[in-house]
């Protein structure tokens, strides 16, 4: 029988397991610091905590949630190939007989699905901790108002895709750096962003000429301030022109929906194109 | 078994390493890679390993061409590197997450070799020394079985009882379905062990001959005095006298000393091909 060389479900187990054994003393350590951080922000939170406010809900924890949970994923993603750092690690991923698309789903789930869920354990096990020292010793109530917790905007479908996204980034930036990745691909991110914005400010004062607001009245793939006829050096009036419609959406659908797939497979390929020099 | 065709590869496209290399390689025998420092041996060692992928050429492994590193030709070799990684973990757990890969592991057989090197199973792979690490790879590496086992300065880190422990187990576990490839400078490490030679210079492979073709061709004597009626191909002086190579006119059996051919093949290289061609 032909023996499957690209996908096979018990060997990416196998993988996984492997990894999470090799590694369980740095897992073990992260997931401790994790949880005694939450403890130590719910122990914060409860100290500085107004002594005159009765109740706390739980809904406004929600940009520092996210804040946290998007920095925790940034983290574990950099981090997805520090074995490649080393020849002799290197060697060991490469020649270990299990296939690219294994080890990178595998890479994968643990830099998403174990982040997500260790993450959210975590702030959990915080949460508790606050509401018990808040209940006991200060007599407030807290309101695991959870249904408001992923209020409009950020629908827990959303905050799912920005988690996945932050994870593409710094997965595929994991593949080009191996040591002190996070700060790396997150300054090269920066760099990356602000040549677009930059291009972008190229362009638009090419293009409307004279009319622009400001020289910097433009947001990428959005929007661009341009001056109205008729307005005078002392009263000026100007127009955000949004992207029209036909092409705002397949732009909002790539943002949302293709590119964090791209960047998962190129950093796919850029993994099984890896030589050990 | 090894199958490599017209191989051409460099690390900088101004210096090509290997230039149209042709080698075959096959089941059975125990292949002793011999060549200088920066000769190519290791870079050869990483294109069979597919480790490397060749500019042009084709590297095959098995009937599979190694650049692909697929699950079915990676669990059919294992390469002993000369700076390995281990994870901080025990025996038991390295057994327990790798051997799964290797479908022929044998447990037994590894739990053997680990005796006849005197380490125990209940050691940590963190407690071990260089050497003992080296001798726990060599014996991981002899339970897996695999059809293809290659060696880069294996018994580099070895005491000298370990040496000849190392020799007796490899002699004994080649079956005529495998082929062990060892790369060395300790030439004299693989005496009685190797059948035979391949050497290695200025990236091209200049010497590939069963070490019994190479004691019918050549003499291999110490001699108190030189005599230049003798066919001396090469000779090297110590307290003992002279170490030589002559052609074996008379038919004779010497026993092989494999520096004093490497140097001769290095500094005599004319000689040596019309002897063997």
């Amino acid at each position: 029988m032909q023996p499957n060389n690209v996908f096979s479900l018990s060997r990416m187990w196998l993988y996984l397991r492997k990894e999470v054994i090799d590694q369980y003393k740095v897992f073990l350590f992260g997931t401790g610091a994790l949880v005694a951080g939450c403890c130590l922000f719910g122990l914060i939170a409860f100290i500085s905590a107004n002594p005159y406010r009765e109740t706390f809900e739980l809904a406004d924890m929600m940009p520092l949630y996210m804040t946290l949970l998007l920095a925790f994923t940034a983290l574990m993603a950099s981090r997805s190939f520090n074995q490649l750092s080393k020849p002799e690690r290197s060697i060991d991923f490469f020649l270990l007989p299990a296939s690219h698309l294994e080890k990178f789903l595998a890479q994968l789930i643990i830099s998403m699905l174990a982040v997500i869920v260790v993450f959210n354990l975590a702030i959990f096990i915080g949460v508790q901790f606050f509401s018990y020292l808040a209940t006991h010793y200060k007599n407030v109530t807290v309101s695991m108002d959870f249904d408001r917790f992923f209020p409009g905007p950020f629908s827990v479908g959303i905050v799912l895709l920005m988690v996945a996204g932050i994870n593409s980034i710094f997965l595929f930036g994991a593949t080009f750096f191996h040591k002190f990745a996070l700060p790396k691909i997150f300054f090269l991110f920066i760099v990356i962003m602000m040549g677009i914005w930059a291009l972008n400010i190229g362009f638009t004062n090419l293009i409307f000429a004279g009319h622009i607001a400001s020289w910097n009245a433009s947001a990428p793939f959005s929007v661009v301030g341009v001056i109205e006829p008729g307005s005078t050096a002392g009263h000026q009036l100007s127009t955000g022109y949004f992207v029209p419609e036909w092409l705002g959406r397949p732009l909002l659908f790539i943002a949302k929906y293709l590119l964090t797939p791209a960047l998962w497979t190129m950093a796919y390929f850029r993994i099984a194109d890896k030589e050990i020099q | 078994m090894i199958n490599i065709q017209s191989l051409k590869f460099s690390y900088k496209p101004s210096r090509p390493l290997f230039d149209d290399l042709n080698l075959q390689l096959n089941p059975g025998h125990i292949y002793g890679l011999l060549g200088k420092n920066g000769a190519g041996k290791s870079t050869l060692l990483k294109q069979i390993a597919g480790l490397l992928f060749p500019t042009s050429g084709k590297v095959e492994v098995l009937g599979q061409e190694t650049r692909f590193r697929a699950p079915s030709f990676l669990q059919d070799i294992f390469l002993v590197p000369e700076e390995f990684y281990l994870p901080k973990i025990s025996i038991r757990q390295f057994i327990n997450t790798r051997a799964g890969f290797y479908p022929k592991f044998n447990e037994q057989e590894f739990e053997t070799y680990l005796k006849e090197f005197e380490i125990p199973v209940t050691q940590k792979l963190t407690e071990m020394s260089y050497g003992q690490k080296k001798k726990f790879l060599i014996c991981f590496a002899l339970a897996c079985n695999t059809r293809l086992l290659i060696m880069d300065e294996p018994t580099n880190g070895l005491d000298i009882p370990s040496k000849s422990i190392f020799r007796k187990l490899i002699a004994g576990c080649l079956s005529e379905d495998k082929c062990i490839v060892i790369s060395t400078h300790q030439v004299r490490d693989l005496d009685n062990l190797i059948d035979s030679i391949v050497i290695i210079d200025n990236h091209r492979i200049i010497f590939r001959e069963a070490v019994e073709t190479v004691t019918d061709k050549l003499s291999f004597k110490v001699l108190p005095q030189l005599d230049k009626s003798m066919p001396v191909i090469y000779a090297d002086s110590n307290l003992r006298g002279h170490s030589v190579v002559m052609r074996n006119m008379q038919h004779e059996h010497s026993r092989i000393d494999m520096e004093l051919l490497f140097n001769a093949v290095l500094s005599n290289r004319q000689s040596i091909q019309e002897i063997f061609n």
